[in-house]
């Protein structure tokens, strides 16, 4: 454990070391237009760009939910917890192609919503993604608050006050280039945990060998199942409320379709699969924090592994983890709120608004909402943290959000015929009906005639609403749309056009 | 259930993956930096060549068979 003076001075160190690299990037790629403040002028390299992408799917949750995973499941939690995201790589590939030879205009993939169809179903799509964004921003500052403020003995508010307001910051500088330069230093740091931390720690208590041996004893019987990769008894608690869910959230993300469009236009699915694939590889690695908990600390609950386990490790080892908890926070958050202001800039105040803004005044706005939004994603941070909401909750609060969409913008992708008033009934009959489940099941209401389904027949429902009527209604009034008529409009970023 | 032998070997596995993927990025970036800075515009960039697309997914074919070679073995 780090005293809070000791806390101080690594936030301290960790905000110079941000905001430098940030003010760096916005001089050196002269982050002075709307372009390049979203998706940082569509060239950025893929090396940049994996790391990127990959460390904003590394949650600062990670570090906790895995070992967690592992002490519930056993080992099969590896890839019932590496799936969703590796999922989410995989399924956004067709999508991301067929986005960037229709709209390779965008700045956001949402305006593609007002071109295919108008301003309504923009507006549904708009509505989802912002309350999307907003949750993944607070489920990252939710997890590391907590597991900062508990390493550091400083209260939890006040570090997510620290981190919000030096994210802000940063964010406000280099906008989508700030988050991913920033990000690729996070990204290092997160290997480096990985490769060396997580490895330091089996050895603290004897090597792979003796944590098999200590795991097989404290396990007894249960050694059979904890420790075999085919253990499916789990999976519809485990694996597929998140596969359904967050395995989509991808398709959904903004800060995905960012660095999407961020990256060459003939490097798409590279970034996408060498990330994706990459993040499975690092999540296999917190698992050797259960592990050991289940080695060394049998009588500590799954939930409390990882910080009873990190807490084997020498204490210049902890203070190392604790910077290293801070960047991969870092990487995730920055990467919502620069989603979030890039939405509120370009969706809301040009598309919604005022089509005839400058691009100096959007590029005002984002900078303005990336402060606003940082200052709105810590209070709702504290709400939830003071309220009953848990981490879970939230996250499959997300997750009923993908499932309202992906189905819908699929058919509006690939078929012409995708009506506006079924994309709207779709997105709307769904998110409305998933809502409805998921409290019934949270037991917050009992809604008579609705039954309490599993989480992951809440998610399978909200795919097939969606998707159903989206397709049944399409097919009975259909729509004639040309693709290519998007395809060939220029890009437009200043104010003057007519959408 | 795992042999020790096989637990041993898939924490080696999961360590030399994560390194491999780590080295890779740094190579692509110290490679090519932030940007290409010689366009104005990412649309100047051509639509992605089918080919890559295709190493694309027989790399994410090879994944996924490894997943389950993973649970076939270590079951």
């Amino acid at each position: 454990m780090v005293n809070p003076t000791g806390g101080y001075g690594l936030i301290g160190a960790w905000a110079v070391l941000m905001i430098g690299i940030a003010y760096f990037i916005y001089k050196r790629q002269h982050v002075d237009d709307t372009n390049e403040f979203i998706t940082a002028g569509g060239r950025a390299q893929v090396g940049l760009t994996t790391a990127s992408f990959a460390v904003t799917w590394m949650w600062a949750g990670d570090i906790l939910g895995v070992p967690e995973y592992v002490g519930f499941v056993g080992v099969a939690g590896i890839w019932m917890y590496a799936g969703p995201a590796v999922l989410s790589s995989f399924i956004v590939m067709p999508f991301a192609l067929r986005m960037r030879k229709l709209f390779p205009q965008g700045l956001t993939y949402s305006e593609y919503f007002i071109k295919r169809f108008n301003k309504r179903a923009h507006l549904a799509v708009i509505f989802i993604i912002l309350y999307t964004m907003v949750l993944g921003g607070v489920i990252q500052l939710y997890v590391g608050g907590t597991v900062i403020g508990g390493l550091t003995g400083i209260d939890p508010t006040i570090v997510m006050a620290l981190l919000m307001a030096v994210i802000g910051i940063y964010i406000l500088l280099g906008g989508l280039w700030g988050s991913m330069t920033t990000d690729f230093v996070q990204f290092i740091s997160a290997i480096v945990l990985t490769l060396v931390f997580a490895p330091l720690l089996v050895f603290e208590v004897g090597g792979p060998s003796v944590v098999y041996q200590d795991m097989v004893t404290n396990l007894g019987d249960q050694s059979s199942t904890f420790l075999s990769m085919a253990n499916f008894a789990p999976i519809e608690d485990f694996f597929l409320p998140y596969a359904l869910g967050l395995g989509v959230w991808g398709v959904v993300s903004l800060s995905t379709w960012q660095r999407i469009f961020a990256v060459r236009r003939d490097k798409t699915t590279r970034f996408l699969t060498v990330g994706g694939i990459g993040v499975f590889s690092t999540i296999a690695m917190y698992s050797l924090i259960g592990f050991v908990g289940l080695a060394a600390l049998p009588d500590v609950a799954p939930g409390a592994i990882a910080t009873e386990a990190l807490a084997l490790l020498p204490d210049w080892a902890t203070i190392a983890f604790l910077l290293v908890a801070l960047m991969v926070l870092g990487s995730s958050t920055d990467s919502y709120l620069t989603a979030i202001a890039s939405l509120f800039s370009r969706d809301i105040y040009y598309r919604q608004f005022d089509s005839d803004a400058d691009d100096q005044s959007q590029l005002r706005v984002a900078r303005i909402a990336s402060l606003a939004f940082a200052a709105i994603i810590f209070l709702a941070t504290e709400f939830a943290l003071q309220s009953s909401v848990t981490f879970i909750q939230l996250l499959l609060i997300g997750g009923i959000g993908s499932t309202a969409l992906v189905g819908p913008f699929a058919l509006s992708l690939f078929w012409s015929r995708t009506s506006t008033t079924g994309f709207i009934t779709g997105i709307v009959v769904s998110q409305i009906v998933t809502a409805a489940l998921l409290v019934v099941s949270f037991e917050v209401y009992a809604i008579p005639a609705l039954p309490a389904l599993k989480l992951w027949e809440i998610m399978l429902v909200g795919h097939l609403a969606s998707t159903s009527l989206a397709g049944v209604i399409s097919a009975a009034a259909p729509d004639d749309f040309d693709f290519d008529g998007v395809a060939s409009e220029r890009a437009v970023t200043d104010g003057g056009e007519n959408s | 259930m795992m042999s020790e032998t096989l637990f041993v070997g898939m924490l080696a596995l999961f360590w030399t993956a994560e390194f491999v993927f780590g080295l890779v990025v740094v190579y692509w970036f110290v490679r090519q930096g932030f940007a290409d800075e010689g366009t104005t515009s990412g649309t100047d960039f051509p639509l992605e060549d089918p080919r890559l697309t295709k190493q694309s997914l027989a790399i994410w074919g090879l994944f996924f068979l490894g997943i389950a070679l993973m649970i076939v073995i270590g079951a």
